[in-house]
């Protein structure tokens, strides 16, 4: 469990007038993929991140992020619409960092994605559930 | 002349009177001297003797003492010892786990190198996430290791920053795990090299 200063970005897939106001528009941007939460998730620890969880789930050294259809498997664990993800460390360069003009969120919200940036000085971010166990990596003495 | 032979005659007595008390006086002091020293020396003896086991006894007790208070402090030691040795193999677990150490195993090895097209920073951030899904244990690229705050960052098109590492093409990803998992989770059909025309290698590390 953590605690401390940071931001909370929330994702949600374009709404339908977006849809509606634009014809030529590609249906993929108008959701989250699993590619935008791994460009997000380099975009925090580019910014100096030091903890990270999506929807809960926290975000450590294995876990993976992909594709299950209409969901998206965070760390084995299915996480949908609308994603929260949390991060902790300095709140103003994590800000800084996400909002950039041009940055990911930008052109994700270009795109039509509603996106939501919080500052907050009271994020908890729980510990990873999993385990983590090596079978095939030994240490090199 | 009467009284010449009383005198002399006296004088004779009060002489063997005088050498016979004289003699036993030589007697007895001999007797009773020797008798006295030797009783009292085995007795001085004998104390002594006494004190010097009593000495003896104390001091063996003493010794008995700190010899159990050394075997104490040395099984204090050793217990000390193991719980050292208990937290520093914690430790280089926990090491392990954070990425801390260098680790080897079976893996294979993924070359991406700028072609037609350049390699961009989201293929190696979904090669990361593509090694993560089929159990990579540990990943590096151009031998700068992946741990849990890694990230790739973009300052131009030619160069990445991992962990504020500068490395270009060709970008060599290593990855520890079960091999037959990690090759074919890069290899499937329209997969990760099938969507890149990039150049693979595979090798035992």
């Amino acid at each position: 469990m953590f605690f401390g200063e940071g931001i909370i970005i929330t994702l949600k897939d374009a709404n339908k007038n977006a849809i509606k106001t634009s014809i030529f528009v590609d249906p993929n941007d108008l959701v989250v993929h699993d590619a935008d939460l791994m460009e997000v998730v380099n975009a925090l620890k580019e910014s100096g991140a030091e903890a990270i969880s999506i929807n809960g789930q926290r975000v450590v050294d294995s876990t993976a992020i992909t594709c299950l259809g209409n969901v998206i498997q965070v760390g084995g664990e299915k996480v949908g619409v609308p994603f929260e993800i949390k991060a902790i460390g300095l709140t103003e360069r994590l800000y800084g960092g996400l909002t950039m003009p041009y940055g990911y969120l930008y052109n994700m919200e270009g795109a039509g994605i509603q996106v939501k940036v919080e500052k907050s000085d009271n994020i908890v971010i729980p510990k990873y559930s999993g385990i983590s166990q090596f079978e095939y990596a030994e240490n090199v003495e | 002349m009467k009284e010449k032979v009383i005198l002399s005659i006296s004088i004779g007595c009060a002489a063997l009177i005088l050498t016979m008390v004289m003699f036993t006086q030589f007697k007895t002091i001999e007797y009773t001297d020797i008798v006295a020293l030797e009783t009292m020396r085995e007795a001085e003896l004998r104390s002594e003797l006494a004190s010097w086991k009593s000495k003896y006894e104390e001091a063996e007790e003493k010794m008995e003492d700190t010899n159990q208070k050394i075997m104490e402090y040395q099984t204090q030691i050793s217990s000390e010892q193991n719980a050292t040795e208990l937290l520093r193999q914690e430790l280089i677990e926990s090491q392990k786990t954070l990425g801390y150490t260098d680790v080897k195993g079976e893996g294979i090895v993924v070359t991406l190198e700028n072609g037609e097209e350049k390699v961009d920073r989201f293929d190696l951030i979904s090669l990361i996430n593509e090694l993560k899904l089929a159990g990579a244990e540990a990943i590096s690229i151009n031998d700068e290791r992946v741990i849990f705050k890694t990230d790739i960052a973009l300052p131009t098109s030619e160069i990445f920053l991992i962990n504020s590492k500068r490395i270009s093409s060709p970008y060599n990803v290593k990855a520890i795990g079960e091999m037959k998992y990690l090759e074919s989770a890069i290899t499937i059909k329209n997969g990760y090299l099938d969507q890149r025309k990039t150049e693979r290698k595979k090798s035992k590390l």
